[in-house]
């Protein structure tokens, strides 16, 4: 009998499990989702995709015009789960782990954007976008060569703006592409061989390499992206 | 698909029944006439299939392929030609604008309600008109099996019909139904005008069984 019992409560912490994965669509509800987008030089850029997604669920999605234009019809979800709308980014990606980033990036010729709204009890609304720029994407290559003979340590980080950028729908500019590839130092010593480091980030943007040697204060070396791909060499 | 096949068994026993019945129990009219009267209306139960055709602008006109589906209807004799009774009807559909309506990909349409109406009857023809109202459920379905949500509406309807009796008890029916669901969907304004309601032009033909005996002597 105990048995039994076991079983019932096991089958239904797993129907528990399986039902808390999707989010619970809102029934009797809908909202318009419309912008446009464009490049750095204000041009429109057609082709891109643009989903309203909660979690793994796409509630409704379209792709921009010729003139950069879309509007679509979205679902909406029950207000436990934030309303994510993508601009640029993979169908059902999973944007939360660490790997957010350019992985997750549709065209990889642009950046990308995740406009989100938290607030519960939110509203069949119109989400006017009004004007999405998508900076053309650029890639960063930085060599960390070791120079044999000193007995130097470093420790470094990366700051630099991220492929995407996350803004909160119910703040006025809150656009936020800041990344910090490691908030914590990496140490490299004369025992750390050389190697390089690829990170993604957008045109006409700044990497900031922060280092400390020898535990003096910290150095700040600015490395401009002026082109799609760039390099960076920095020894040690 | 298995429920429209259930809907045409559950017809072709009820209507072997009624023929069976015939069969058996062949009756004078003259003398039934003289014994018990003109006998008793009861009612009628008509079944059959449901073309549903969406107009004006609207998200199912505009965004979805509908297809077959099926009504059940029974109306009971209440007084004089007068009649009310249960209504039944679905059908299914697929959406084919997703940006107009949201990401979703098939819906059923179930109407259950009530219809009140008028009938008459010309030879072996019966003629009425009813108007209808109930709860309309759109059971719309995703790519996943849990992705389903629902929109509701009240249905409101008129309904006229024809029939033609083959046998006392058993006939065909043409029924032409003018509807409008008004929409619970909550939206912004600027999508009112597709969500706040549906017209549709249906239409059903299929059986009808004539209940009581009074249709002996129609």
């Amino acid at each position: 009998m105990k048995r039994n019992y076991l079983l019932q409560i096991l089958f239904l912490g797993i129907l528990l499990l399986l039902q808390s994965c999707d989010p619970e669509i809102k029934n009797d509800t809908r909202i318009l989702i419309k912008g446009n987008i464009v490049d750095s030089a204000n041009n429109p850029i057609p082709n891109i995709s643009v989903r309203c997604q909660a979690r793994y669920a796409v509630l409704g999605e379209a792709i921009s015009d010729a003139n950069g234009q879309f509007q679509f019809t979205s679902l909406e979800v029950e207000a436990f789960d934030s309303l994510n709308i993508l601009v640029n980014i993979k169908p059902g990606s999973n944007y939360y782990n660490e790997d957010y980033g350019y992985p997750l990036i549709e065209n990889t010729n642009y950046s990308a954007k995740q406009y989100f709204n938290n607030f519960h009890n939110r509203p069949a609304t119109t989400y006017n976008l009004g004007t999405v720029q998508l900076n053309e994407a650029a890639q960063l290559t930085i060599f960390f060569n070791n120079i044999p003979g000193d007995n130097n340590s470093v420790s470094y980080k990366l700051e630099y703006d991220s492929a995407i950028c996350q803004i909160d729908l119910n703040l006025n500019n809150s656009e936020d592409c800041n990344y910090l590839q490691d908030d914590y130092y990496q140490l490299l010593d004369i025992t750390s061989s050389s190697f390089e480091t690829n990170l993604e980030s957008q045109l006409n943007t700044t990497v900031l390499l922060k280092y400390k040697l020898n535990n003096e204060p910290e150095e700040t070396i600015s490395i401009p992206l002026t082109n799609l791909e760039n390099t960076h060499v920095f020894e040690f | 698909m298995f429920l429209n096949f259930r809907i045409l068994f559950v017809a072709l026993a009820i209507s072997s029944v009624t023929i069976a019945q015939e069969i058996e129990n062949p009756q004078n009219p003259e003398t039934e006439q003289e014994n018990n009267g003109p006998g008793k209306n009861v009612g009628s139960v008509v079944m059959g299939p449901y073309f549903p055709i969406a107009f004006g602008d609207n998200f199912v006109n505009n965004g979805m392929d509908l297809s077959l589906g099926a009504r059940v209807s029974f109306k009971v004799n209440a007084y004089k030609g007068i009649y009310i009774g249960p209504y039944f009807s679905f059908f299914n559909g697929d959406v084919t604008d997703r940006a107009l309506l949201g990401n979703y990909s098939n819906t059923t349409n179930f109407v259950i309600g009530g219809i009140v109406g008028y009938e008459t009857h010309i030879n072996k023809f019966d003629f009425n008109i009813g108007i209808g109202v109930g709860g309309s459920t759109y059971n719309n379905n995703g790519s996943r099996e849990r992705d389903g949500f629902e929109d509701t509406a009240t249905a409101v309807w008129l309904n006229p019909e024809v029939s033609y009796r083959i046998t006392t008890y058993l006939g065909f029916y043409v029924a032409p139904e003018i509807r409008h669901d008004f929409m619970n969907i909550d939206a912004p304004a600027a999508l009112e005008d597709t969500f706040k309601g549906v017209n549709y032009l249906n239409v059903s033909f299929g059986l009808r069984i004539n209940l009581g005996t009074a249709y002996k002597y129609l």
